[in-house]
């Protein structure tokens, strides 16, 4: 047993925390005002090979590990949980499964100019119809001579607004349910893509999300990711590993309300002394500190059986479960200790309250993955 | 062009600095260390010159085991390798001075670059001590730097009151940087990555022919005076009073 990181992944995470801290805090305040994603952010942190942290060097990676990866979406989610999502999204959900099964064409057609920060991915899954039920995707491909005929929408999909390209979900069999399912590239300039606009939300300002419709879009043969109907299981593969990193994403959000509490009960005076003094106000610190601590624990050894190979679809669903509502329960308590101060816009308390939120719901909501633990426990 | 860089260990200018109860240094404990801000702009500058001209960014540090780690990010910079003189105790400017002359020597760089001041002590005296044990050309506080073709001589922009100075030094010089010269990279995955496998020397002060005497001696350190607490006055006039008679400023 060994809980250190190694010496490579600390100075990882202090390369990213001084980088996040510097550069990415500047677009902070921007993003809660325009709810705009700056793109730039992309190239920026393609050239610094964070977009490809844990892929191989041969394949446009930098080659370090998933635990680094989840270190990076930690350590970004602590200035601005809307960027560590869409970049997490962009890299997990839109271009690892190109890594995963495609062809040497669509690697570097699709994949390496996304970890370059050169294309943007967005992950077309959800629908407007259909959010947990994945199995009942009711966008269709049909073959078509040289090609498929693509039909049908998808609803909040991250990146969607400015995507280059869309690692799309569809059925090409809807009698065979999730056996029928594909995964299909999709440029998103082809003729019938529609991108929707940003779609206004409670929080994850300027982490944009829209809606695209597919009119009818043409698709050459070689446009098919990995077989046909396995694109159901290629997605679980994804999704498990985006789990954890969203985690990651809840935890360095959680770390960041309680670092801004704690420095406030250190601070704030009333009845002659710093809040922290009384239990009231400690007792919740403590609470926090403990649940971002087990949270933390959670990602990172979910993390780690990733890395070694094992089975890891139960602990990286527990990890996100806990992580998500974890933050959810840290934010709250943070504001709560700012008082009125918390409550206003001057104080970025508010800004990680509703955050906190969203982790509960995409990717995977607090009951589905609740339904997905008790599957695991054989109930 | 060869090229040896100053990547000094400092404690983080935003970190809370907290002394020691007997004075003796601050408490290391729990604080964060980071390569020294001017040394940053000191390696980028090293690296752009590699760049052009290709040659070898030789980073080198004077102190505790610890500052390992310093090296480590800037050979994530870029740069090819790092030399530690280790040293337990407070190293004084002289001795840095010194330690840079024995390295020099052994080395015989084009060049020798280095923050022209640390947030530490603030001393800002290595560069030209070490100039002067070398016998070397110094140009200080430098915010542009151009090598003629050859890389045989170099004309440095200097900051001074009210304007600019333009000297010219004939390489090998010392030249310290300020914060104009250019704004240092971040270290990418990939050069993290390959800055494990990076040599950094460890030489032991004796080794260098360098004797471990400090001229000047850390006696003890003192935290800043806390403030005290401010008073009310009941009138325009009582203030007045008191800015006359106690505070003595008008």
């Amino acid at each position: 047993m060994d809980f250190s990181l190694t010496p490579e992944q600390r100075m990882f995470q202090e390369a990213i925390a001084r980088f996040a801290q510097e550069k990415l805090e500047t677009y902070v305040k921007r993003m809660e005002e325009t709810d705009d994603f700056p793109v730039e952010v992309f190239k920026l942190l393609g050239d610094l090979g964070y977009l490809g942290i844990h892929f191989p060097a041969e394949d446009g990676g930098s080659g370090a590990d998933f635990t680094t990866f989840c270190l990076f979406i930690e350590e970004v989610s602590k200035v601005s949980a809307a960027i560590g999502v869409n970049v997490l999204l962009h890299t997990l959900m839109g271009s690892a499964p190109v890594f995963l099964v495609g062809t040497e064409e669509q690697k570097q057609k699709y994949f390496v100019p996304a970890i370059k920060g050169e294309k943007i991915a967005a992950a077309g899954l959800t629908e407007p119809n259909v959010g947990s039920s994945a199995a009942d995707i009711e966008t269709t491909a049909k073959k078509v001579d040289g090609g498929w005929l693509i039909k049908g929408s998808k609803m909040f999909t991250s990146n969607g607004p400015y995507c280059d390209f869309i690692t799309l979900v569809a059925s090409t069999d809807r009698a065979k349910r999730h056996k029928g399912i594909s995964l299909f590239l999709v440029e998103s300039r082809s003729p019938g893509v529609i991108l929707g606009p940003n779609i206004p939300r409670m929080g994850i300002m300027g982490g944009e999300t829209g809606s695209i419709t597919l009119d009818d879009v043409f698709v050459p043969e070689d446009t098919l990711l990995g077989e046909e109907g396995k694109g159901f299981y290629y997605l679980m593969e994804a999704l498990n590993a985006t789990r954890i990193a969203l985690g990651a994403g809840a935890v360095g959000l959680a770390r960041a309300a309680f670092d801004r509490a704690l420095q406030y009960a250190k601070e704030r005076q009333q009845f002659g002394q710093p809040i922290g003094k009384f239990q009231g106000v400690s007792f919740k610190l403590v609470d926090m500190a403990l649940e971002i601590e087990l949270a933390r624990l959670m990602v990172y050894k979910a993390a780690w059986l990733l890395e070694r190979k094992e089975k890891f679809a139960k602990e990286a669903a527990m990890a996100k479960l806990f992580a998500a509502e974890m933050a959810t329960r840290v934010a709250h308590k943070a504001l709560q200790i700012h008082g009125g101060y918390g409550y206003t816009k001057e104080y970025p308390l508010e800004r990680y309250y509703r955050d906190a939120r969203l982790f509960e719901i995409f990717q995977g909501t607090s009951e589905i993955l609740r339904v997905i633990v008790s599957g695991q426990l054989g109930l | 062009m060869k090229v040896l860089v100053a990547c000094k260990r400092v404690p983080d200018p935003s970190a809370k600095i907290k002394v020691k109860q007997d004075g003796s240094s601050i408490e290391a404990e729990g604080l964060k260390f980071v390569i020294s801000a001017l040394d940053e702009v000191a390696i980028e500058e090293g690296l752009r010159m590699k760049e052009r001209r290709g040659g070898e960014v030789i980073l080198f540090s004077v102190g505790n085991v610890q500052a390992e780690e310093q090296l480590r990010m800037g050979l994530a910079m870029g740069a090819d390798r790092g030399i530690l003189v280790v040293y337990e105790g407070f190293p004084d400017s002289d001795l840095v001075a010194r330690a840079i002359a024995a390295i020099f020597r052994e080395e015989q760089p084009d060049l020798v670059l280095m923050g022209k001041v640390s947030p530490d002590t603030e001393a800002g005296q290595v560069g030209q001590l070490a100039a002067e044990y070398l016998g070397l050309p110094q140009a200080t506080f430098a915010s542009k730097i151009e090598l003629d073709a050859d890389g045989s001589k170099a004309v440095v922009t200097r900051e001074v009151e009210g304007g600019h100075e333009r000297v010219e030094v004939q390489l090998p010089a010392v030249i310290t940087c300020d914060f104009r010269l250019n704004t240092p990279r971040y270290a990418s995955v990939p050069m993290i990555m390959k800055a494990r496998a990076k040599p950094i020397t460890k030489a032991p002060l004796d080794g260098l022919g360098v004797e471990a005497i400090a001229k000047v001696k850390l006696r003890n350190l003192l935290p800043s005076p806390q403030r005290k607490a401010g008073v009310r006055v009941e009138s325009v006039k009582d203030l007045l009073r008191c800015l006359k008679e106690e505070a003595k400023v008008i």
